[in-house]
């Protein structure tokens, strides 16, 4: 039985493939011949086949043939979509791509059994592992990427607003994904925490932008943007805290030879950046400029001063 | 048992491979696609055998050919390429394969994952720096020191910052499992210097080290029903005996937000009399030093040191030098 209705969804497959126009179910079952003569029973075994494979992600189109006032169903399944592109990949290539899949947790995601197979074959090893991650809203991110990859604009709630956005790129982040692009209304690139995305519809037309010449992604160092004059600072860390600022403070540090650590970066924002040196509190230190130094310290000698007035 | 439509799948992705290299091993087939031997040879001669377009003559059925362990097939045109990728599928790979490139070795490289991802992301139409994968603390001596104690469910040492006491600790401890919550990955484990579970922020383990005793199984087998009571140094994580009143500026609003708080009053002169709970007298003086220097302390449970904010300012100058 079961080998029966393989080979009649291959044959409804093949059909599909080689025609060049839509084909009605009648012309379908005609043609394969395998479906029972019972309308009744050929219809709900066709509709079983077609949702087969639409499941699989066969693109079957259906399309609306003859007559007006009399029109049936036809389907139609377009090569374009259903053909994989020639990836040319090496058998090194696929080994690489069997390894991500099996060596990084995506929770919340999917298998990628079905995707490596279509490209050469699943290896299924058991290796180490190397990572694990959420994926969040799976639904949302799917979306975001058919748009992006398809230059398809999107429309979304986000903040209590409306937005019309051509998505630039997707980029994961401190646990959340974070979609950046060009916001139509303010004309102005912005990045969008993805969790945060409601109501997203996306355009049905392709092509509608073109992408940036440089594509980048949300800078989460809020104190590389803002108005006040560029100053590029040195800040010494203790080593025990080198790994802390790797991670909270996005700061890329490198190691001296006392194995304390040295970060150089470019602040336009002051005040965000002392804030954020001052949750180090005296594990860190502002080398350059004085500035900046000055304006820490100042700050600092600020709190003790008013509350010594409050006490007195 | 695969069902038909896992055979169905497996068959329109192994046709076009097979085709491509020119016939296959049986065995090898079985293998790369998953497909059982016995199933995949019935599939081939009593299936596969027998599919083509009408009118399904013997000129345009799938010519199969089955000889000593070794497969061969001819006019299957229009299987000769898989099926597309679902953009879900597409999205998966990359942004896998993306957190792997990540965490390798810079120095080593892995240009075939590279060039790999690059035809895969071509192939859906999408350029390969529209996905961009920061690995984060998972790119880190103490999360593969980590991971490598799980898998192998050995002990760990580990040397631990508390942000809310600012002091490090020294602790033996089981690894039991990483967790994710919001944005921040969680190690839970039992702590042997204090005899209970314990979750641990992962990134602020500074050091960790893998030693050769094994986790005792009864902490394993409690982890599946356990909750992650008594976590220590979760954000927002207080205590209900220590509050503080302060009166902050309106521009330090930002707090109210960020923490949790008991309640908001306002007051004249773009004040605001905000009650809060507190950490740790480090917490609160992190806090204070955050706020406008006019920020004043009205009242504060008796455990609390009000002084806290200042304490830490007189600390940093002391390091500036700055401190007369």
């Amino acid at each position: 039985m079961a080998a029966e209705k393989l080979e009649r969804i291959l044959k409804l497959l093949a059909e599909l493939l080689n025609a060049s126009n839509p084909k009605t179910a009648d012309e379908l079952r005609n043609k394969i011949n395998m479906y029972p003569e019972n309308l009744v029973a050929f219809r709900k075994q066709f509709s079983r086949d077609k949702a087969a494979l639409k499941e699989m992600g066969v693109p079957l189109e259906v399309i609306p043939v003859g007559p007006s006032g009399n029109t049936a169903e036809a389907y139609f399944v377009d090569n374009n979509a259903y053909y994989l592109p020639d990836l040319n990949l090496s058998e090194e290539e696929l080994a690489q791509l069997n390894y991500a899949a099996n060596s990084v947790h995506l929770l919340g995601g999917i298998s990628e059994e079905e995707a490596l197979r279509k490209l050469g074959g699943y290896s299924g090893e058991q290796v180490g592992h190397e990572a694990t991650a959420t994926l969040g809203n799976f639904q949302i991110l799917n979306i975001l990427f058919e748009a992006l990859s398809q230059r398809k604009r999107i429309t979304m709630n986000y903040s209590s607003k409306r937005r019309i956005v051509e998505p630039h790129l997707l980029q994961f982040k401190g646990e959340h994904w974070y979609l950046t692009g060009n916001e139509i209304d303010s004309g102005s690139t912005k990045s969008y925490r993805t969790d945060r995305i409601q109501n997203i519809e996306t355009s049905e037309d392709a092509d509608q932008y073109s992408l940036p010449e440089t594509l980048s992604g949300a800078d989460f160092n809020y104190f590389s943007y803002g108005d006040d004059p560029p100053v590029t600072v040195k800040l010494l860390i203790d080593n025990t805290h080198i790994a802390w600022v790797e991670q909270n403070l996005d700061m890329s540090v490198s190691v001296n030879s006392d194995g304390d650590g040295i970060a150089e970066f470019l602040v336009r924002n002051h005040e965000s950046f002392i804030n954020r040196v001052l949750l180090l509190l005296h594990h860190a230190e502002i080398l350059e400029p004085d500035l900046l130094r000055n304006k820490l310290v100042n700050r600092l000698q600020h709190l003790l001063k008013s509350g010594e007035e409050s006490n007195a | 048992m695969l069902k038909a439509t896992e055979r169905l799948e497996r068959l329109i992705s192994m046709v076009p491979w097979l085709l491509a290299n020119n016939g296959a091993a049986i065995e090898e087939l079985s293998e790369r696609f998953q497909y059982p031997r016995e199933t995949l040879i019935n599939d081939l001669t009593k299936v596969l055998f027998f599919v083509g377009p009408h009118p399904h003559t013997p000129d345009n059925l799938i010519e199969v050919n089955v000889q000593e362990e070794e497969v061969w097939i001819n006019q299957a045109n229009y299987l000769s390429r898989p099926l597309n990728l679902t953009h879900t599928e597409a999205f998966s790979l990359l942004a896998k394969g993306k957190m792997l490139l990540g965490l390798i070795d810079e120095d080593t490289g892995n240009s075939s994952l590279e060039t790999a991802l690059e035809k895969l992301s071509s192939a859906l139409g999408a350029e390969q720096n529209q996905i961009i994968v920061d690995p984060g603390i998972r790119d880190s001596e103490a999360y593969a020191i980590t991971n490598e104690s799980l898998s192998s469910r050995k002990k760990m040492v580990i040397k631990y910052y508390s942000f809310n006491e600012d002091y490090y600790s020294e602790r033996k401890i089981q690894p039991l499992s990483v967790g994710i919550n919001d944005r921040y990955l969680y190690l839970r484990a039992y702590c042997e210097k204090v005899k209970d579970y314990r979750t641990f922020r992962m990134d602020r383990i500074i050091h960790a080290e893998s030693i050769n005793e094994d986790i005792e199984q009864k902490f394993l087998d409690r982890l599946e029903d356990e909750r992650f009571e008594n976590p220590v140094d979760f954000e927002f994580q207080f205590p209900t005996d220590s509050i503080v009143t302060l009166l902050i500026k309106k521009s330090d609003s930002w707090i109210i937000s960020k923490y949790s708080t008991v309640s908001v009053n306002e007051r004249g002169d773009n004040m605001l009399e905000i009650t809060l709970p507190v950490a740790s007298n480090t917490w609160l003086g992190r806090l204070l030093l955050q706020l406008e220097p006019e920020t004043t302390v009205i009242n504060a449970s008796p455990n609390i040191n009000i002084d806290a904010g200042r304490e830490l300012a007189k600390q940093i100058l002391d390091r500036y030098g700055s401190n007369d």
